[in-house]
């Protein structure tokens, strides 16, 4: 899922010149055409998944959201009243800001943690594969369950943190049930998840041709110089590439919220993420024509950002191919 | 490249049939309710709850099938988190369950919704419990069988009250005051890390609390409760950790939201709290420890305990079911056979066939027979059970909670928390 592009290292073998023989010109087309029939019936269950499973359901929520749809029974249309309603709902605000906070916290910790620990890891660490998989680990955890339900006990009143805080005289809360404090164990969590970009990162980091630190030290640039000169400039690209990718993520980030707030964004709505509230609105209050409208309004966040991003990267992405 | 679009549409005309005959065959066996072939008929039937209870479940299923061979039973069965999303959706989708289990808080809104079928006839109520058969009835229509009898009480653990140097309250004559009293005491003479009592949201406390007002919780359309006794009632909570006779704020929180396992009588550390009479068995695994059903603290000066009997669940047919009399079987089979009564135990509530009751009364175990006596010694106290709520009332118990939790972390005081409160509330039900 998170592959990284690489340029291939050899160009494709070019195809053979086609002779001017009209006989064979047509066996080739009719070929070509088995072929091309060939991957589309391949390609056939994916299109069906995209239709049936995404594309379908994709349109009914456009059109539910705007109509009072609750699930059971009729529905009629509102026109836009599910998309007004929004501003003049506090809990809506409230997960807005929440995810926000979440979003804009922790996406710029979980980066600088993964290219701090490639940094490292490419150092020509003896075993780096075994340390590239436990890190990488808790990015295949962290959104699962069972992580969540870890943090609820790490971070609990009686949780390993207390007892680390107690070792060292210091009275810990329940961080997890404390207004205060939950957003925050949720950050943490998604920073602990670093291991994915850390991986690209780690393979960005390999591109760099060492000629060009050759070349620094020669000049007599410092290994900080180096960094700052060579090393973060060429590996622009894939920063951005992670930016993109992590910030679409935790915008939709559900399953730790849920499962560490007992599913209502307890305490006090601390931990209501936007995705949480939709859900609720939709399968709790039997809303579904707002919670519809809810997530095409997530979508048009997301699109924005991402293409604020695009346009921003104009200033500060380099891509050394040019 | 241009001539091999064209080639698209066949392989999606292919692709399009396949799905859309994959579709109709999954209509034809996917809703499971079909006919067999021996003229057998399938019903679906759907509960939540833990590994116990589906074990139970399916004991009771499988004597059922065995005593009426021409009816098969398929469960399904769900963690109670995501019970009500899998209903719900598959009610909405025309593929409800025949047979499924529900609780009041959404009785009302299935039912008017028109998703519910009528049971009257279907199933004999001759023997059930008349103070509690009407709580399934919705605008005069049998919508729902209660599955068991329960009364909400305050828990106490014997030992940790000892611990603390006290003895077992009077609770016929208890306030609230000599609630909150004792439960600090019993937090300043124990240990630290043990209390007296737990915080607790349940809509169930504010129910009895605004009952010995003489106030109702719900009318028909709105809430009931007046904005005074909705901030007295949470003043009580801050008071009690303001005394130290609760976790303070944030570990209340955490216990608050977990359940019977981590409270604090199961855990001992804690002498009260406040529970579902049917949850006395667990309380008592738990702890390890004699744990005894009190009646709920008075207004000082109330004519009435508050308390109520409450339906602990129902059993409800789809309106949408094509085997109505197979599902009608079920339930009065679930109600009314001593042998089901013997598997399901008081699981879902004490059985409400008093015939029934009677007969099993001398195999049930001794924590079941506690809370029955509780509930016998309570009969002419207890009010009658609610009805059912009005739409949107499912939203209440999560927006009490948050509230609730706005208060003990000082965030709003107890009177603005009142006041949003019911303005939200207001604006919910309808």
């Amino acid at each position: 899922m998170t592959a990284v592009q690489v340029p291939p290292k050899q160009a494709l073998p070019q195809a053979v010149p086609v002779l001017p023989d009209p006989e064979h010109a047509r066996q080739s087309r009719r070929k070509r055409r088995r072929e091309a029939l060939t991957a589309l019936a391949f390609l056939a269950p994916w299109f069906v998944g995209l239709i049936v499973i995404t594309a379908g359901p994709l349109l009914a929520s456009l059109y539910l959201s705007f109509t009072d749809y609750s699930l059971l029974g009729d529905h009629e249309w509102v026109g836009l009243d599910n998309y007004t309603r929004m501003f003049d709902d506090p809990r809506f605000v409230k997960a807005l800001t929440n995810t926000a906070i979440y979003v804009f916290v922790s996406v710029p910790l979980q980066l600088s943690f993964a290219l701090a620990l490639a940094l490292i890891l490419d150092r020509g660490v003896r075993g780096l594969p075994i340390y590239r998989s436990i890190y990488y680990l808790p990015s295949l955890l962290g959104s699962s369950v069972a992580i969540a339900i870890l943090w609820r006990k790490v971070f609990g009143a009686d949780g390993l943190v207390n007892d680390f805080l107690g070792f060292l005289g210091i009275q810990g809360t329940s961080w997890v049930s404390n207004p205060d404090t939950a957003l925050g164990t949720l950050i943490v969590l998604n920073v602990w998840t670093f291991g994915s970009p850390m991986v690209i990162f780690l393979a960005g980091l390999r591109q760099i041709p060492g000629s060009y630190y050759e070349a620094a030290s020669i000049d007599g640039a410092g290994k900080i110089r180096q960094f700052f000169s060579i090393t973060l400039p060429l590996l622009t690209p894939i920063i951005f590439f992670n930016l993109i990718l992590q910030l679409i993520n935790a915008f939709q980030s559900f399953t730790q919220a849920y499962v560490v707030s007992g599913g209502n964004g307890s305490p006090a709505d601390s931990t209501l993420f936007y995705t949480m509230y939709v859900y609720e609105r939709g399968f709790n209050a039997w809303q579904m024509g707002y919670a519809s409208a809810m997530a095409w309004v997530l979508v048009l966040i997301i699109a924005s950002l991402t293409a604020v991003n695009f346009l921003m990267s104009k200033y500060w992405v380099f891509y050394n191919d040019k | 490249m241009f001539h091999h679009k064209k080639r698209i549409w066949p392989v999606l005309l292919v692709a399009g049939a396949l799905t859309f005959s994959a579709a109709c065959a999954g209509d034809d066996s996917g809703s499971g309710s079909g006919d067999g072939g021996d003229g057998q008929v399938t019903i679906r039937f759907s509960w939540w709850g833990d590994d116990s209870r589906h074990r139970i479940t399916e004991e009771a299923i499988a004597l059922f099938e065995e005593k009426n061979p021409d009816i098969r039973v398929q469960g399904e069965y769900s963690a109670w988190d995501s019970y009500y999303d899998q209903l719900t959706t598959q009610v909405a989708s025309n593929d409800a369950p025949d047979v499924f289990a529900i609780e009041i808080r959404r009785l009302g809104e299935f039912a008017r919704r028109g998703s519910l079928a009528d049971l009257g006839g279907l199933v004999d109520t001759s023997d059930l419990n008349e103070q509690l058969l009407p709580s399934g009835n919705v605008d005069d229509v049998q919508y729902a069988i209660p599955t068991g009898a329960n009364t909400f009480a305050v828990m106490l653990n014997k030992a940790v009250l000892e611990d603390a140097g006290l003895e077992v309250p009077d609770d016929t004559s208890w306030t609230w005051e000599d609630y909150l009293e004792l439960s600090a005491r019993i937090g300043e003479n124990t240990d630290s890390g043990v209390y007296g009592t737990q915080i607790n949201f349940n809509d169930a406390y504010l129910r009895v609390f605004a009952n010995q007002r003489g106030e109702d919780f719900y009318t028909d359309d709105a809430m009931g409760i007046s904005e005074e006794t909705l901030t007295d009632w949470f003043r009580s909570h801050l008071d009690l950790i303001d005394a130290g006779a609760s976790p303070d704020a944030a570990r209340s929180t955490e216990i608050g939201s977990t359940g019977v396992e981590t409270s604090l009588i199961a855990t001992n550390t804690g002498a009260m709290g406040m529970w579902w009479s049917n949850q006395l068995n667990a309380m008592t695994t738990g702890s390890g420890q004699e744990v005894e059903v009190l009646r709920m603290p008075r207004e000082a000066g109330s004519d009435t305990s508050g308390m109520f009997l409450q339906p602990t669940m129902f059993w409800a047919a789809a309106e949408s079911g094509s085997h109505r009399e197979a599902a009608g079987k079920l339930i009065d089979f679930l109600a009314n056979d001593p042998d089901a009564a013997r598997i399901l135990g008081s699981d879902r509530g004490l059985p409400m066939n008093d015939a029934v009751l009677e007969e099993i009364r001398d195999e049930m175990p001794e924590t079941d027979i506690a809370s029955l006596e509780f509930i016998s010694a309570m009969e002419g106290e207890l009010t009658d059970p609610p009805r059912a709520y009005p739409a949107g009332a499912g939203e209440i118990p999560d927006m009490l909670q948050r509230y609730g939790e706005e208060v003990i972390f000082g965030r709003m005081s107890p009177e603005e928390a009142a006041s949003a409160f019911l303005n939200e509330a207001d604006n919910t039900l309808g």
